[in-house]
């Protein structure tokens, strides 16, 4: 009982500060970069030009990778090539002699191109020539650094970033509203009115983290459905959001009862949000996962959302927060811990 | 009802006290007020008395209970008023008697009519934060009274309110005393500590100087003097008499029997008077 007035009255302070307002705006805003500002794609698509005499070549090729990612066109003078190379910065011209037997080629680029981009496309030119031969080189022999996801379900370049933008939401934004309003109540000195009443401080603090929960949720269903629509996993979704904003308002009241307001305690909630946030280095780096951002809790969030808000990539697997949830209620003790001695120190 | 012996505070560890060494007791049902300058250390006792600062050194004791082990329970039977304000801003008048009467386990008052009796009932719906000064004291003040609470601080009750606004909480303390209530109160002001307490102590600088009856006090400490103002030769003429020593008393007869007297009163000595005789301090710095 006690719980559900402190609850209803940090709903109503929260109502009355703009949090509710502020997630909406955000969750909007959110989707409005992720579409209009940050591109779907952001592999620049290398165009190759080709020029070859020889007509046998050039069907072979034609015919051999429809699939390839880079798009071919074909010319049929060096003034055309040039031409055709002048007019886009992110095409590279081929040029074939020879015949199918024997065939030679000529890579011109652009200038800008790295190494990388140099070694893929050579690879690729050799890839069709070789697969117009009868010796192909099989596609076992390329070895991608990343995995690559069964074809056309990729998500695209600017989708990748909603887990992030989930995982911030909760952490960043719950921390920032945590400490909002941990330091309004410690200018109201309202703590210590509570320090005499036999309320207790598991419900006062209870009712922040469930504020915070349900702001943190508000956020991913709207962002979320805006986002993917209707193929995220929104139960398990709204799981790892709770467990997450449990979790990051918990250490914040930790890292807040430290202060006395806003501006002193900037530091520590900017070093807090950038270690929260390190394991998104993983998240876009798969192969880099040391045991440092391993054992940050942020790691398996980022992980599990992912596969609750693309189901199909990755894993819907959750065990791993079962540890973060764990931790989640260990600081919270610590907080009420904390705020227990502090409601017997308070200055009036 | 309230046991303190030999508390100490201090705010910095061991250097300089708060509270430098205090017994008192308080009886059920009485008002006993602590009457001292700004500084003298009286909200601190009552902050240590609610348990809102620890126990460092000394013994106490409310409603038998040791203050620095208390239960939630011992809160369901104590109200406490703050000297300063100390209210949710964003919430109403109204909600945040609500919200603090929710916190009880024992039956509490009516929001509404604790508004009513502070006057706030016209602004009930309004937020705190757009209260003046005083409206948020008395709120505070109300809040005080949610749980019908059996010991009862009060940390500067009335200051900086207008005199009627005073007048009438002063009439609510005295009706809770009626009913039983026994009231802990601080104050810098000796009308209050006049009016309202049934024994007084005069702390300062941490350290109480004595313990009684504002009565009790006045008889003993009062200088019994009359003032006297009569025509003699057809001009006014003024004298200060003294009702103890033979001349005095010889010539106010004489000017009893003799002369047209205009006016004469009798002059006791007010709490603050004997407040500076005890102590050397005067009580508005
Ligand atoms: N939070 C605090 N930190 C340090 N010193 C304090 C604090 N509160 C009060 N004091 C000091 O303790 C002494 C007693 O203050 P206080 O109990 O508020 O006096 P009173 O209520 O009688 O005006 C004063 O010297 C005051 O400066
Ligand atoms: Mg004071």
């Amino acid at each position: 009982m006690r719980l559900f007035t402190n609850i209803s009255k940090e709903i109503i302070l929260g109502w009355r500060s703009h949090f509710f307002l502020l997630t909406v705006t955000l969750a909007v805003a959110y989707f409005l970069l992720m579409t209009f500002l940050i591109p779907e794609d952001l592999s620049t698509n290398t165009q190759l030009i080709l020029l070859t005499e020889n007509e046998e070549i050039a069907r072979a090729i034609e015919a051999s990778d429809r699939s390839s990612e880079a798009s071919l066109s074909f010319v049929s003078s060096r003034d055309e090539l040039y031409e055709s190379l002048n007019r886009s910065f992110s095409s590279i011209g081929i040029i074939m002699s020879g015949d199918t037997a024997s065939p030679s080629f000529e890579l011109i680029f652009q200038g800008h191109e790295d190494t990388k981009t140099r070694e893929l496309v050579k690879l690729m030119v050799a890839h069709l020539l070789h697969g117009s031969n009868n010796q192909p080189i099989s596609s076992d022999n390329v070895q991608y650094l990343q995995r690559k996801q069964d074809d056309g379900l990729d998500i695209p370049f600017n989708k990748s970033f909603l887990p992030i933008f989930l995982m911030f939401e909760s952490i960043m934004m719950g921390m920032i509203m945590v400490f909002a309003m941990v330091f309004s109540e410690k200018s109201q000195k309202t703590l210590d009115a509570f320090a005499v009443t036999p309320g207790r401080a598991w419900e006062y603090l209870g009712a922040k983290v469930i504020l915070l929960i349900i702001l943190g949720i508000i956020f991913a269903i709207i962002l979320t459905a805006l986002a993917v629509g209707l193929q995220a996993k929104y139960l398990q979704l709204i799981l790892i959001v709770s467990i997450g904003s449990f979790l990051s308002t918990s250490v914040s009241l930790i890292a807040a009862s430290f202060y006395e307001n806003l501006s002193q305690s900037m530091a520590a909630m900017l070093t807090l949000t950038v270690i929260f946030s390190l394991p998104m280095l993983s998240y876009y780096m798969e192969g880099f996962s040391p045991w440092y951002l391993r054992i940050l809790p942020t790691f398996p969030i980022i992980f599990s959302l992912k596969g609750a808000v693309f189901p199909n990539q990755g894993s819907t697997e959750i065990s791993g927060l079962i540890l973060v949830a764990v931790e989640a209620v260990w600081a919270f003790v610590i907080a009420v811990n904390l705020y227990k001695l502090r409601m017997r120190r308070v200055r009036m | 009802m309230i046991q303190v012996s030999d508390l100490y505070y201090s705010y910095r560890k061991d250097k300089g006290f708060a509270v430098n060494g205090i017994s008192f007791e308080v009886n059920e049902g009485e008002i006993f007020g602590f009457l001292g300058p700004n500084g003298a250390g009286k909200s601190t006792t009552q902050k240590i008395l609610a348990g809102l600062l620890p126990v460092q050194k000394g013994k106490i004791r409310v409603m038998d209970v040791d203050v620095s082990a208390t239960t939630p329970d011992f809160y369901n039977k104590i109200g406490v008023s703050f000297e300063n304000p100390n209210l949710y801003l964003k919430l109403t008048g109204i909600e945040n008697l609500e919200y603090f009467a929710s916190m009880y386990d024992v039956p509490t008052e009516d929001p509404v009519h604790l508004l009513d009796m502070v006057g706030l009932k016209d602004v009930a719906k309004r937020r705190a934060g757009e209260y003046s000064k005083g409206m948020q004291q008395r709120l505070v003040f109300a809040r005080s009274l949610i749980n019908k609470p059996k010991v009862w601080f009060l940390d500067e009750p009335v200051s900086g309110l207008d005199p009627s606004t005073s007048a009438a909480i002063k009439e609510l303390i005295k009706e809770k005393r009626k009913e039983g209530t026994t009231i802990f109160l601080t104050t810098h002001n000796m009308h209050i500590a006049d009016e309202l307490c049934d024994r007084v102590a005069f702390i300062v600088s941490g350290e109480i100087s004595l313990i009684d009856s504002p009565r009790n006090l006045k008889l003993q400490h009062g200088k019994k003097l009359v003032e006297i103002e009569y025509r003699a030769n057809g001009s006014l003429k003024r004298d200060s008499l003294s009702l103890v020593q033979n001349a005095d008393r010889q010539k106010l007869n004489s000017l009893l029997d003799h002369e047209v007297i205009e006016t004469i009163h009798s002059k006791e000595a007010t709490l603050e008077e004997i407040f500076i005789k005890v102590t050397g301090e005067e009580l508005e710095k």
